[in-house]
C-alpha cells in the first residue's frame, strides 16, 4: 500500500539497520540506567530488535515466496518472543516489587550486600 | 596363587573398613590392626616364597573383569625383586609402627588404626601396581591417611604440617598424572606399565615427549622423595607426625618417590633425556646431601635432626639412581631398604625417649645410658647404622651409591667426592647428638609441659621419677629391626644379587649395549 | 487468507509414537498441575506438595527408564522440534534423580520454616524449571532452544528470591533476573541473525546450510554476531567467565536447596544444550572447516573460555569463607572444566580406539555431570544440615565437626576430596576422564589438560581448608543433632561417590553407550542445491 509513495524501495537492509539501532538503544539503556525498570525497558528494546529482524528476514528472505511453499518460521518465532517478553516482564516486575519491599528502592546500585 | 598380590592390598583395606565395626572404647582396635598387619606380613612372606629368586620372573595378577576397554585400564598387579623387597619393608615396618602406637595413641584409636591399615594397603598397592593409572591411584591414596595421621594425632604444629604435606605432594603429582595420561594415550597397550615403558623407550617418535615426560614424573616424585629445593614439607611433617607416622613416612612413603623414579622416570626417559638431566639432578642430590647434613647438625630437636638426616640420605639414594650405572642403581635400591630400616628405627627410639621425657630437645636430654641401658644400646646401634659404619647395613649402600657416582659416565668424581663429604658430616652430627644424649650427666625428665603435646599426653606423670627402661613390647619392636640392620650389614648380597637383573635392565636401556657390556666386564 | 490456510494445512496432532519418548516430560507436566491443585484437597499443603512432587519425579524417572529401549524413541520428533537420543535420556535420568535428591533435601532444610501455603508455588516452580532443563537436552530447533532456556530461567529467577522477607534473597533474585533477561535478549537477537542467514530454525539444517556455503544476505560479521549471541546466552546459564558475576551472589542469597538445584541442574542443562547445538552444527559441517564457518575458531573460543572460567572460579574460591559462596565459585570452576571438554565437540577424530571424538567428549561430560551431581548434592546437604543446627554458613563454624557430628564430617570430607579429584573417589574418575578425552585430541588441547591440572592445585587449597577446619581445628561447641534424613542423603551421596569409583568399569560402559548423540540428517527445509555437499554424520 505504501509502495505508491516513492521514498525509494524499503528493503531488508533498512529493517536490519532499524533493528540494529533498536538493539544499540536497548543496550545503552541497560548499561546506563540504574533503575531496574529502566533496565527492563532496555531488555524489551533488544527483544523487539530481534523481532524486527525475524519478521524482516521472514518477509524478505525466507518467506518461500507465494503459493503453497509459504513459510512462517520467523513470524512464529517473533510471536513467541513477544509472549516470552511478557512473561519475563511479569516475573521481573514481581521480583522488583519484592526488592522494593525489602530495600524501599529499585536502584540497582543499592543491591550490593552480596560481595566477594 | 599370585592372588597373594591382590590380598596384600585387600586384606588391610578390608581390615581398615572393618575397624568401623569395632567397639569405640578399649584395645580392640589396636589388637585388630596389629593382627591384620601381621597377616599382611605373612602374605608378604608367602609372596617371597613363591617368587623365583633365581630367574627373577615377575609374578603377575590380572583382574580381567575390571578391564575398561576404552581407557585400556585394568587391575594389573605384579612384582619383581625390587618391588618385592620394598613390599617386605612395608609389611615389616607397619606392624612395628602399630605396635609402637599402643602406648602413645590414646585418643580416637579406632580411626587411627583404620588409617594405618588404609595406608598399608595403599603403599603395597603402589609397589605391586603394574598399570600406570593404578600406580597413580595408589600413589595418591597414601596422601589421605597420612594427612589425617599427622593432622589429628600429631604435635602442636600438626595442622600446618598436614596441610603443607598434602599441598606439596599433591601439587607435584598432578603433573605426573598429566604425564601418565599422555603415555596412556600414546602407548598401544594403554596404561600397562611394562608395555608403556617399552613403548616410550627408544621410540624415535617419542624423543621430545621423553623430555617432557621426565619433567612431569620428576615433578611428582622429587617432591615425594624429597629432593633439595622441594624438601621443605618433610622436616615439618616428620617433627609433627606421631611416632608411627614418622616411621612410615620415613620408612616407606619417601621410598614411593625413589621407587617411582626408578620404575618409571628412569626407564621412560631412557636413553637420551635421562642423561641430559642426570648432572642437574645429581647436583641437586649433592646439595641436598650437604645441606641436609649441615642443617641437621644445628638442630636441637632430635626428631628434626633425624628428619634432616633423611633429606641428606635420600640425596645419596637418588644420586645412586642418577649415576645411571648398575652399581649405583643396586646401591640405591639397597639404600631404600636400609634407610627404611635404620631411620624408621631411629624414629621409633626417639618416640620411646619422648614418651618418657616429653621432650626431644637435645639440651634437656642427657645420660640416658645410665638409666636405660637397653634403649641406649639400640639407639647407638641405629645411629651407627645411619652413619654407615662398616658392619651395619648403611655402610654397603652408602659405599655403593658413592662408587656409582664416581664411576658414572654421567656424573663423575666431583659428585662422588662431595657426597663423601656428606658421609663425614653425617658421622659428625649423628655422633654429636648421640654423645650428648646418651652419655653425660643424667638429667631427669621435667614436667613443666612447655613442650607438651596436648591430647596425646601419656597418662603417667610422677614428678621427677627416673624414667624406666624399655619394656618387652618395645624391645620386641626394635629387635627385628636390629637383626635386619646387622644381617644386611654383614650379608648385603641377599638383596644385591636378587636385584642385579632388574637393575641391569634399567641401566642397559640407558647406556648403549656395547658400553654396558664393557661395564659388566 | 485462503492462501495462508492452504500453506498451514491440517493442524499437526502428535501421535503416541511422538509422545512416548517424552514420557518423563509429560509426567512432569502432570505433576506440576497436581502440585498446584493439591492445596484444594489437603490443608497441610507444603508437605503434601513435596510428596506429590517426589512421586511425580519418581514416576517420570521410571517412565524414562521404561521407554529407553522402545522402538522409534531415538530420532527427531514433533517435526524436528525435539530430538531424543541416548545422550538426552541419560541427562534426563540424571536430572530427575538430582531433583528427587533436592526435594528430599528440602524436607531436611526448609520444610519446617516455609510459610504454610508456599509449598505448591515452590514445587510448581521447581518442576517447571526442571521441565525446561529436561527439554534443553532435546532441542534441535532455535525456537525450542529459546523456549526451553526461558522455561528453565523464569522459574529459577523466582526461586532465587523465594524467601520474600529475606533481604539478600531479594537482592540475589534481582541480580539474577536482570543478568538473565539481558543475556537472553542478546541471545535472541543473535539467533535472529542465525535464522536470517540460513533461513531455517532447525539447527541441523543450519549446519548443512553452512556447509553449503549458503551464507545468505549478510556475511561473516553477522554470523559472528549470531554466534556471539548464542555464547552470551548459554554462557550466562553455564556461568562462564565473563558472565559469571551473578553466580556467587545468587548462590549465597538463595535458600540452600535452590542453590543446590541451580548449581548442578541449571549449569548441567546449559552444557548439555551447548553440546547438542554445537555438535549438530558441527555434524552438519562434517567436522571440517568451511569458508563461512571456522569450527577451529569456535573451539578455540570455547576452550579459552573454559580455561579462563575454571581459573577465575578457583581463584575466586580461595578467599571465600561462606560455604555457599565457596561452593558457588567451585561450581564455576567445575563448569569451566566441562567447558574445556565441550571445545572438543566441534572436532572430529575417529582414530581413537574406534570412537569418534564428539561422542567420547559427550561421554566425559555426562560422566562428569553424573559425579558432580552427587558431590554437590552431598556437600550442600551437609552444609544445610549444619546451617539448620548452627545458623551459620561460615566455614569457621565447622571447627571440630569431626567430633560434633562424625558422620557428617566424614561425608563432607568425601565430597571435598572428590571435588578435588582425588582417588579413591569418583571425582578422580570424572576429572581423569575429562583430561583423557582432551588428551586424545592432542595438539593445543594439552594446554587445556595443563590448565585443569594447575587449577586442581589451586582448588586443593580451599577444599582441604574445609577438611582441615573440620578435623584439625578443635572446638568446644556442642555436638550437633543433625536431621537423620538429611544425614542419610549425605551418606548415600558419599557412598555413591565411592561406589562409582570402584565401579569405574560399568560406569564407563554406561556413559559410553549413552554418550551417543543423534545427529540430524538432512531435513525438509534444507535448500535443494546443497544436498550434494553434505558429508555430515548420519545414523
Amino acid at each position: 500500500m505504501l509502495a505508491g509513495i516513492q521514498f525509494g524501495i524499503i528493503g531488508l537492509q533498512h529493517y536490519l539497520v532499524l533493528a540494529a539501532l533498536l538493539f544499540v538503544c536497548g543496550l545503552a539503556t541497560i548499561l546506563v540506567k540504574r533503575n531496574a525498570i529502566g533496565i527492563l525497558m532496555g531488555v524489551e528494546l533488544v527483544l523487539n530488535a530481534a523481532n524486527v529482524n525475524l519478521v524482516a528476514f521472514n518477509r524478505f528472505a525466507h518467506g518461500g515466496g507465494a503459493g503453497p511453499a509459504l513459510k512462517l518460521d520467523g513470524q512464529v518465532f517473533a510471536i513467541f518472543v513477544i509472549v516470552l517478553a511478557a512473561a519475563e516482564a511479569a516475573v521481573a516486575l514481581a521480583i522488583f516489587l519484592n526488592f522494593y519491599n525489602n530495600f524501599s528502592t529499585i536502584d540497582v546500585e543499592r543491591a550490593q550486600n552480596l560481595r566477594g | 596363587m599370585t592372588a597373594a598380590l591382590l590380598l596384600l592390598i585387600l586384606v588391610p583395606a578390608i581390615g581398615a573398613a572393618a575397624c568401623a565395626l569395632l567397639p569405640k572404647q578399649g584395645a580392640a582396635a589396636r589388637t585388630w590392626a596389629f593382627a591384620v598387619s601381621v597377616i599382611d606380613l605373612l602374605l608378604g612372606v608367602c609372596l617371597s616364597a613363591q617368587f623365583d629368586w633365581k630367574t627373577g620372573t615377575e609374578l603377575t595378577w590380572f583382574g580381567s573383569s575390571f578391564y575398561i576397554e576404552n581407557l585400556q585400564f585394568g587391575l594389573k598387579l605384579g612384582c619383581d625383586s625390587i618391588s618385592l623387597w620394598l613390599v617386605l619393608l612395608t609389611v615389616l615396618l607397619t606392624p612395628l609402627a602399630i605396635l609402637a602406637s599402643f602406648a602413645s595413641i590414646k585418643d580416637r584409636q579406632k580411626e587411627y588404626y583404620a588409617w594405618m591399615l588404609a595406608l598399608l594397603a595403599a603403599m603395597n598397592g603402589v609397589f605391586v601396581a603394574r598399570d600406570l593409572l593404578l600406580f597413580y591411584i595408589f600413589f595418591e591414596l597414601t596422601l589421605i591417611p597420612m594427612f589425617f595421621i599427622i593432622g589429628i594425632w600429631g604435635g602442636p604444629e600438626r595442622r600446618y604440617a598436614a596441610g603443607k604435606f598434602f599441598l606439596f605432594t599433591f601439587a607435584g603429582s598432578v603433573f605426573t598424572l598429566a604425564g601418565i595420561i599422555y603415555i596412556g594415550l600414546m602407548a598401544p597397550r594403554g596404561f600397562d606399565l611394562n608395555a608403556a615403558v617399552q613403548f616410550v623407550q627408544h621410540n624415535p617418535e617419542m624423543a621430545r615427549a621423553r623430555f617432557w615426560l621426565l619433567l612431569a614424573f620428576l615433578a611428582g616424585f622429587a617432591v615425594k622423595v624429597p629432593l633439595f629445593p622441594v624438601h621443605t614439607w618433610l622436616p615439618l611433617a616428620h617433627t609433627e607426625a606421631p611416632t608411627a607416622g614418622s616411621v612410615i613416612l620415613a620408612g616407606v612413603l619417601l621410598k614411593l618417590g625413589t621407587y617411582g623414579l626408578l620404575k618409571l622416570a628412569l626407564p621412560i626417559a631412557s636413553p637420551d633425556a635421562i642423561g641430559l638431566f642426570a648432572p642437574y639432578i645429581g647436583t641437586l642430590c649433592v646439595i641436598g646431601v650437604i645441606y641436609g647434613a649441615l642443617v641437621a647438625w644445628v638442630q636441637q630437636d632430635i626428631k628434626k635432626l633425624v628428619a634432616y638426616s633423611s633429606v641428606s640420605h635420600l640425596g645419596f639414594c637418588v644420586l645412586g639412581l642418577f649415576a645411571l650405572n648398575t652399581i649405583g642403581v643396586q646401591g640405591s635400591v639397597l639404600y631404600m631398604i636400609n634407610h627404611g630400616l635404620s631411620t624408621g628405627a631411629m624414629f621409633l627410639v626417639v618416640g620411646m625417649i619422648y614418651e618418657r621425657y616429653h621432650t626431644r630437645d637435645i639440651n634437656r636430654l642427657s645420660g640416658l645410658a645410665r638409666v636405660m641401658p637397653k634403649l641406649a644400646f639400640f639407639f647407638i646401634l641405629f645411629t651407627l647404622s645411619s652413619i654407615g659404619l662398616p658392619g651395619t647395613n648403611g655402610f654397603v649402600s652408602e659405599f655403593l651409591t658413592i662408587l656409582g657416582a664416581f664411576t658414572s659416565t654421567h656424573l663423575g668424581v666431583s659428585y662422588g667426592a662431595f657426597a663423601a663429604l656428606g658421609v663425614i658430616l653425617g658421622a659428625i652430627y649423628m655422633l654429636h647428638m648421640a654423645a650428648r644424649i646418651i652419655w653425660g650427666p643424667l638429667k631427669t625428665p621435667d614436667h613443666d609441659d612447655s613442650h607438651g603435646q596436648g591430647d596425646a599426653e601419656p597418662a603417667t606423670q610422677h614428678g621427677s621419677e627416673l624414667p624406666t627402661d624399655i619394656g618387652a613390647r618395645e624391645v620386641g619392636i626394635l629387635v627385628p629391626l636390629a637383626l635386619c640392620v646387622l644381617i644386611l650389614g654383614v650379608y648385603p648380597n641377599v638383596i644385591l644379587n636378587s636385584i642385579q637383573k632388574p637393575a641391569q635392565a634399567i641401566t642397559q636401556a640407558i647406556n648403549p649395549p656395547a658400553q654396558a657390556v664393557a661395564e659388566a666386564r | 487468507m485462503t492462501h495462508l490456510l492452504a500453506a498451514i494445512g491440517l493442524p499437526y496432532i502428535p501421535g503416541w509414537d511422538e509422545l512416548r519418548p517424552f514420557a518423563a516430560d509429560l509426567w512432569l507436566i502432570v505433576t506440576i498441575v497436581a502440585v498446584l491443585i493439591t492445596p484444594f484437597f489437603i490443608t497441610r499443603s507444603n508437605i503434601a506438595c513435596a510428596l506429590v512432587a517426589l512421586a511425580g519425579v519418581t514416576l517420570a524417572f521410571l517412565s524414562q527408564l521404561l521407554v529407553r529401549n522402545s522402538p522409534h524413541v531415538i530420532g527427531e520428533h514433533f517435526r524436528g522440534l525435539l530430538v531424543m537420543d541416548q545422550f538426552a535420556m541419560l541427562w534426563k535420568l540424571l536430572l530427575l534423580l538430582f531433583v528427587a535428591g533436592v526435594i528430599l533435601m528440602w524436607f531436611t532444610t526448609t520444610a519446617s520454616n516455609m510459610h504454610e501455603g508456599d509449598g505448591p508455588e515452590f514445587f510448581a516452580l521447581l518442576l517447571s524449571a526442571t521441565l525446561g532443563m529436561s527439554l534443553m537436552a532435546s532441542t534441535s530447533n532455535l525456537l525450542m532452544l529459546v523456549l526451553s532456556v526461558e522455561m528453565a530461567s523464569l522459574p529459577s529467577y523466582v526461586l532465587a528470591g523465594f524467601r520474600k522477607t529475606h533481604r539478600i534473597g531479594a537482592e540475589a533474585s534481582l541480580k539474577y533476573v536482570l543478568f538473565g533477561a539481558v543475556t537472553s535478549a542478546v541471545m535472541i537477537y543473535g539467533l535472529s541473525f542465525l535464522y536470517g542467514l540460513y533461513g531455517t530454525l532447525q539447527v541441523g539444517a543450519i549446519g548443512h546450510a553452512m556447509a553449503a556455503g549458503a551464507i545468505g544476505v549478510g556475511g561473516n560479521a553477522l554470523l559472528a554476531v549470531a554466534l556471539l549471541g548464542l555464547i552470551v546466552g548459554i554462557g550466562f546459564k553455564v556461568s562462564a567467565v565473563p558472565f559469571h558475576f551473578w553466580c556467587p551472589d545468587v548462590f549465597e542469597g538463595a535458600s540452600i536447596e535452590v542453590t543446590t538445584f541451580l548449581s548442578v541442574a541449571s549449569k548441567g542443562a546449559a552444557l548439555v544444550l551447548l553440546i547438542r547445538v554445537l555438535t549438530t552444527i558441527a555434524a552438519g559441517l562434517g567436522f571440517a572447516p568451511h569458508a563461512g564457518m571456522s569450527l577451529a575458531a569456535l573451539a578455540g573460543v570455547i576452550g579459552v573460555m573454559g580455561a579462563v572460567t575454571c581459573t577465575v572460579g578457583n581463584l575466586g574460591a580461595l578467599v571465600q569463607t561462606n560455604i555457599k559462596r565457596l561452593l558457588a565459585y567451585s561450581s564455576i570452576a567445575h563448569a569451566g572444566y566441562m567447558l574445556c571438554a565441550v571445545s572438543l565437540l566441534v572436532r572430529h577424530k575417529a582414530t581413537i580406539v574406534g570412537e569418534d571424538g564428539n561422542s567420547i567428549a559427550a561421554q566425559a561430560i555426562l560422566l562428569y555431570l553424573a559425579v558432580y551431581l552427587f558431590m554437590n548434592l552431598g556437600a550442600f546437604t551437609v552444609a544445610a544440615l549444619i546451617y539448620r543446627q548452627t545458623g551459620s554458613e561460615d566455614i569457621t563454624h565447622y571447627a571440630g565437626l569431626s567430633r560434633r557430628s562424625p558422620l557428617a564430617a566424614a561425608c563432607m570430607t568425601v565430597f571435598m576430596f572428590s571435588l578435588i579429584g582425588l582417588p579413591p573417589f569418583a571425582g578422580f574418575v570424572a576429572k581423569f576422564n575429562l583430561m583423557w578425552v582432551l588428551g586424545t585430541n592432542g595438539g593445543w588441547w594439552w594446554a587445556l589438560v595443563a590448565v585443569i591440572g594447575l587449577n586442581t592445585i589451586f582448588s586443593l587449597y580451599y577444599y582441604v581448608r574445609v577438611v582441615k577446619i573440620m578435623y584439625l581445628t578443635p572446638s568446644d561447641a556442642p555436638a550437633l543433632n543433625v536431621n537423620p534424613l538429611g544425614l542419610g542423603l549425605a551418606v548415600a551421596c558419599a557412598a555413591a561417590l565411592v561406589l562409582l569409583f570402584i565401579g569405574l568399569a560399568p560406569l564407563s560402559r554406561v556413559t559410553t553407550n549413552y554418550g551417543k548423540l543423534y545427529l540430524t540428517s538432512q531435513t525438509q527445509q534444507q535448500p535443494a542445491q546443497s544436498t550434494a555437499m553434505i558429508t555430515g554424520e548420519r545414523r
